[in-house]
This record gives C-alpha cells, sequence and structure tokens, in this order.
C-alpha cells in the first residue's frame, strides 16, 4: 500500500516538474543573451496571478515592430476530475494530482502599432498563459500569468466561508417563505 | 329572468374589464383610446410630437467597468434593453448627484487620477466633443442654480463602488467628485448582471502608449464573429410635381408664393423670394437658410436656450431619426451664434458620411433666438445586405501607422484622439449603401510645411483600405 502511495507521489511530482520545466527559463520580460536589460516587451495586463469569472482574458501589451509573440494557454487537470466541467473542487487540490494540459498556442507578429493584444479563452480552474517573445535582433522574453477562473459561487463562498453562506440562504429563503 | 342575465353579463363585463387593467397596470402601458388619444404617437411616427431631450445626451461611448475590464455597450437589437437600462439608470444617479451636492461638497481632482477612477466597477458616459455644463444641464432637466463650478465635460463616470461621482472637465483639466451615498439605484445588480454575461473586453489605448493615444481612444479588443452587414438605404425626402409638406412647413406652410427652380445639376430650390431658401440637393441633402438673419444684430444666448431651439426645430421639421443624439455644440466667439450637431446610428454604431459632404446628420445653425440656417441628411435603411467580416483594432492601426502610408500621404501621425467603428455611406445614383469601416481621428504632421492639423481617416473594415481621409 506504501509503495502504491509513494510511487503514486514520484509520479505526481514528475508530472509537475515536466510541467513547470516548460516555464523554468524566466519569469521576466527582459533581454537573456546578458547584451543589453532593456526590454522585449511591455506587458499591460501583467498581473502574475488573478482570479477572475470571465470566460476569457485579454493579454496585450506593447512590443517593437516586428517582434514574434506566442502565447500558449495551458490548463491544470487534476487526476480525479474527469471533465472540465466537473472541475469544482480544482482549487482544492495541489498541483502535485494533476497535470498541465495545452489548449491554445498562437503566434503573431507585432505590426506597425507596437501592440498586441490577443483573447485567449479560460477553462474553469486554473490557467496559465506563457507568452514567448522574440525580437528582431533575437532577443527574447517570457512571461507566465497564473489565472483561475471560477463560478460566483465558489468565490462567494472563499469570501465569506461555507457556513455565513448557508446562513444567508437560509435567511432568504425563510424570507421567501414568509413572503 | 332577463334581470339575472344583465346582472351576469355586467358581471362578467366587470371581470374581463379588471383582468384587462390590471394587466395593463403589469405591463405598464396605456390603453390607446381609454387612457390616451389616438394619434398622439412619439416622433419617430409623426414627426410632431417634442423629441425627449434626455435622450439626446446619449454618449458617444457607452462603457461599463468591472473594475480592470471594461466593455462598451453598443444600442443594438440584442442589447437595447440593457443599453437603455444603464444610461437610463447611470443618468439618474447623475443627476440627483448634481441636485443634491453643494458646492461647497464637491471635490476637484486632478486629471491624472482618471486611470485610477475609470478602473473602479461603474459607468462612463464619453461625448463626442466636450459638452459646455449648460448643455448637459438643459438635457438632464437640472435648472442652472445648480452650479458647482464645472464649465464643460466630456466624460461624466458614476464610480459606484467608490459611491461617487466624477465629471471630467477639460476646460479646466480638472475631475469634480460629487457624493452619491443615498442615491438608491440599480446600477450594483446591473453591473453585476452584466459581468456574468459573455461580453467584449475593451481596452483604454493611452494606457499602452500615452504619447500616442488620447483618452478617448477605447476599443472594443475584437468584433463579434457574426461581423457587421453592409446597410442598403434610401433619401429621406423624394420630390415629384408637388411641394412636399415638410418643406412647405419651412415657409410656415405659405406655399402660394413659392418660387421653385430646378439648377442645372439637379438641386431644386424653393424660395419665397425674399429671405428664405430650401435647396433639395441630388444626394437627398436638405439646406435651409434664413438670410434676413445676421449674427450681428443679435444678443448672445445661452446654450440652454440654442438646445431648446434647435431641438424644437429639427423636431417640428422633418423630425428625428431613431438613436439621435448630440454631437458638438459650437459657440462663436460671439456668444450670439451656435452651431448643434446632431448624429444618428444604426444598431448602436454611427452614421458617418464623406468627407465631401458638408454635414454628417444633422446641423442648426441659431442666430440671436432664430434659426439660420438647418441642414440635414438622414436615410431611411431600407435592408441589410450581406455581412462583412471586421478587422480588428490593432490590425487597422498596423495598417495606419504603417510607414508606406506615411510616405505616401505625406503626412505622420503623431497622436490618435479617437477611434470607433461606423457606417460610412457609399453613393451613386442607383444605390445608397453603407459600409462597416473604423474611424480614426489623428492629428497628423505635414512633412513639407511642418504644420499639424486634424484628421480623419476612413478605413474599411473588413479590407483595411482608407476609403477617405
Amino acid at each position: 500500500m506504501l509503495k502504491k502511495v509513494l510511487i503514486s507521489a514520484i509520479i505526481a511530482t514528475a508530472v509537475f516538474a515536466a510541467g513547470s520545466a516548460v516555464y523554468a527559463q524566466s519569469e521576466s520580460n527582459y533581454a537573456r543573451n546578458g547584451r543589453d536589460i532593456e526590454p522585449v516587451f511591455d506587458l499591460h495586463s501583467d498581473k502574475e496571478e488573478t482570479k477572475t469569472f470571465s470566460k476569457e482574458y485579454v493579454v496585450s501589451g506593447n512590443a517593437k515592430e516586428g517582434t514574434k509573440v506566442t502565447i500558449s494557454v495551458y490548463w491544470f487537470s487534476a487526476d480525479d476530475e474527469k471533465s472540465i466541467i466537473a472541475n469544482k473542487k480544482q482549487s482544492e487540490n495541489s498541483e502535485k494530482e494533476g497535470k498541465w494540459i495545452l489548449q491554445q498556442a498562437d503566434e503573431f507578429t507585432v505590426g506597425a502599432s507596437g501592440m498586441f493584444a490577443e483573447t485567449v479563452a479560460l477553462n474553469l480552474g486554473k490557467n496559465r498563459i506563457v507568452l514567448f517573445i522574440i525580437d528582431k535582433e533575437e532577443n527574447t522574453g517570457e512571461k507566465v500569468l497564473e489565472i483561475e477562473r471560477s463560478l460566483e459561487k465558489e468565490v462567494r463562498e472563499e469570501v465569506n466561508g461555507n457556513s455565513l453562506n448557508r446562513l444567508v440562504e437560509d435567511m432568504s429563503s425563510n424570507t421567501g417563505k414568509d413572503k | 329572468m332577463n334581470r339575472e342575465r344583465v346582472k351576469s353579463v355586467s358581471l362578467l363585463f366587470l371581470v374581463i374589464l379588471s383582468f384587462i387593467l390590471t394587466t395593463r397596470i403589469w405591463f405598464y402601458t396605456s390603453i390607446e383610446g381609454i387612457f390616451i388619444m389616438s394619434g398622439n404617437k412619439s416622433i419617430k411616427t409623426d414627426y410632431n410630437a417634442e423629441y425627449d431631450k434626455s435622450d439626446l445626451l446619449k454618449p458617444h461611448k457607452l462603457i461599463v467597468s468591472f473594475g480592470e475590464n471594461s466593455t462598451i455597450q453598443y444600442d443594438n437589437k440584442d442589447n437595447s434593453e440593457t443599453y437603455n437600462r444603464i444610461f437610463k439608470e447611470a443618468k439618474r444617479v447623475v443627476r440627483t448627484a448634481i441636485l443634491v451636492n453643494s458646492k461647497e461638497s464637491v471635490n476637484k481632482l486632478p486629471q491624472e487620477e482618471l486611470n485610477r477612477i475609470r478602473n473602479t466597477r461603474g459607468v462612463s458616459f464619453i461625448f463626442h466633443m466636450p459638452l459646455e455644463i449648460g448643455a448637459v444641464y438643459k438635457l438632464m432637466n437640472i435648472s442652472s442654480d445648480a452650479d458647482v463650478g464645472i464649465k464643460s465635460v466630456d466624460e461624466i463616470i458614476v464610480a459606484q463602488s467608490l459611491r461617487r461621482l466624477y465629471l471630467h472637465d477639460t476646460e479646466q483639466n480638472l475631475l469634480y467628485e460629487l457624493r452619491t451615498e443615498g442615491v438608491q439605484n440599480n446600477l450594483d445588480f446591473i453591473i453585476t448582471s452584466l459581468e456574468k454575461q459573455s461580453t467584449i473586453t475593451s481596452l483604454y489605448l493611452n494606457r499602452f502608449q500615452p504619447d500616442r493615444f488620447s483618452k478617448n481612444a477605447i476599443v472594443p479588443t475584437k468584433i463579434g464573429t457574426k461581423g457587421l452587414p453592409v446597410l442598403l438605404g434610401e433619401r429621406e425626402l423624394v420630390v415629384d410635381n408637388e411641394i412636399p409638406d415638410d418643406i412647405a412647413k419651412l415657409f410656415d406652410g405659405d406655399i402660394m408664393s413659392l418660387s421653385i427652380i430646378k439648377n442645372m445639376d439637379g438641386t431644386i430650390v424653393y424660395t419665397d423670394r425674399e429671405n428664405r431658401v430650401v435647396k433639395l440637393y441630388t444626394n437627398g441633402m436638405l439646406e435651409y437658410v434664413d438670410y434676413e438673419l445676421q449674427s450681428t444684430d443679435y444678443k448672445s444666448i445661452d446654450v440652454r436656450s440654442a438646445i431648446d431651439i434647435s431641438t424644437e426645430f429639427v423636431s417640428n421639421h422633418f423630425g428625428f431619426p431613431e438613436n439621435s443624439y448630440i454631437s458638438d455644440i459650437i459657440r462663436s466667439m460671439t456668444g450670439n451664434r451656435y452651431i448643434i450637431r446632431y448624429r444618428y446610428a444604426y444598431e448602436g454604431i454611427p452614421i458617418v458620411m464623406p468627407s465631401g459632404t458638408s454635414v454628417d446628420t444633422i446641423e442648426v445653425e441659431i442666430v440671436g433666438d432664430q434659426v439660420k440656417r438647418y441642414k440635414r441628411i438622414i436615410r431611411n435603411f431600407t435592408d441589410e445586405l450581406e455581412t462583412k467580416q471586421v478587422m480588428d483594432f490593432i490590425d487597422i492601426l498596423n495598417i495606419l501607422l504603417d510607414s508606406k502610408v506615411e510616405a505616401l500621404s505625406g503626412e505622420k501621425i503623431k497622436t490618435i484622439k479617437d477611434m470607433y467603428l461606423a457606417y460610412y455611406e457609399r453613393y451613386n445614383q442607383n444605390s445608397i449603401t453603407y459600409v462597416p469601416v473604423w474611424v480614426v481621428d489623428v492629428t497628423v504632421e505635414r512633412f513639407e510645411k511642418g504644420t499639424v492639423l486634424n484628421q480623419r481617416y476612413i478605413i474599411n473594415a473588413e479590407t483595411g483600405i482608407i476609403l477617405d481621409k
């Protein structure tokens, strides 16, 4: 039994480590080649961790003309969840118990406006957006954003606590009955 | 026996009547012929009733902010109910806040605070051009006594989460802060409901490149996959042998003394051979001029009177098309002459005319307390033709800011003041169509002389071809 648990833990750790290795290079948007520290891009929506109800997220920023931007979106799939619909409990699970699955990958070149804005779809639960940017001089930059899409009810529970919610719901249902 | 029958019939009648009246009350509608007399319908059908002035305050851009994200709302078929609920509720909060705040309770903030305020949950009205505060008060039916020191307004923000109202005064570069605590409203509920729906995020472009974009350059990040249809329009006024009633009304109904002249270019001129002339151009534009009125003869008037005169005049002469709003109010230096321009929209998207046309939609010039000139070019939209996919704002900017455009035009775009979707008229003798375009208002610097001037680029939203500037 103990063996099984240990093997599972090792596999989970290995899967998680492999997933995060993709982002291990850099979390900054600065050039890596050591020649300069001029930013390759300037991300407008640069909060590294965000919670949202929205089904979409706009990744936007400034970069020099001719810069290539690759946006990859990953979704965290918990091992004990079989479908996207049933992933309500994801936030409670540790990352060790699941894997990051590529959902969307787009590549485009920044034009004369020096701006980019790309809308990406978010799944319920944890989403990871990885931007890889390379400019004309081959300076590179990378940024990882983690966005958790929640249902409104989940967030309310997180903020107010389950018991308080239940109390409010009970009160409102009683008021409804009284009427 | 008969008596019983009468009783039964009366009872049945009363039950039916009570049922009808109750449902009418529920649905909040009047029954024509009982509560209102037939024929007393809105301006849009009979062109005579007074237009609801507060509707003319409809903003150029209505933005709902959810905090970090925001969305532009369009008054179209699918969204009309939501749009009007937001517009009316926000307008009510603005009106109440202006009435309950005294001059002493109003704070003045530097306009650098604007971005922070725009990031709070609330509703913003962004006007096409700054409006004199008197005009805003007039359109909201607020007396001039409620003066809190504001001069002109180009944006109103109902910052619901802060329980504050902000009016951006471009003349003084200040934000006026008014308190809205205690002003009962449903905005929280409306904003939350909207947030749960699938809305398109909008971006404030000045946050990307503050030196290049002005604060009103706000755009939707993408356009719905449905695209936008090309519209088929027809002239509002088609002339035959008889003098149209609406033209006769411009001469106070006196058609006996009217002369009608047909020019070589096809323009028809109606004149009383004294002071008043109406020209009906071949493209359907109507122009009325009263040559008797000279601006030097009249004392100055205020913007409130100018709006009254102008709105009443338009209401009485052809009326307002649906979804009209005031776009510009221009006052002469001497203060005795006003030009008020109106725009209208189809499905929430404004109509723009080619740059050669002397008027976008409706323009009224007021001298003293009378109308000196009235121009209008309105189309009745008869059909929606093929649907066009619309390019995103960023693709349009990439085209416009490309060095090839710079080389060909001989000018460099310095700042982008505004950017929005519109319908642009393609006119020919056989048909009038409207194509979806991106309008980009810019300031440019000419390479030859180094002069800086305002320019409007009109770009086909499907192909990215510059159609007009």
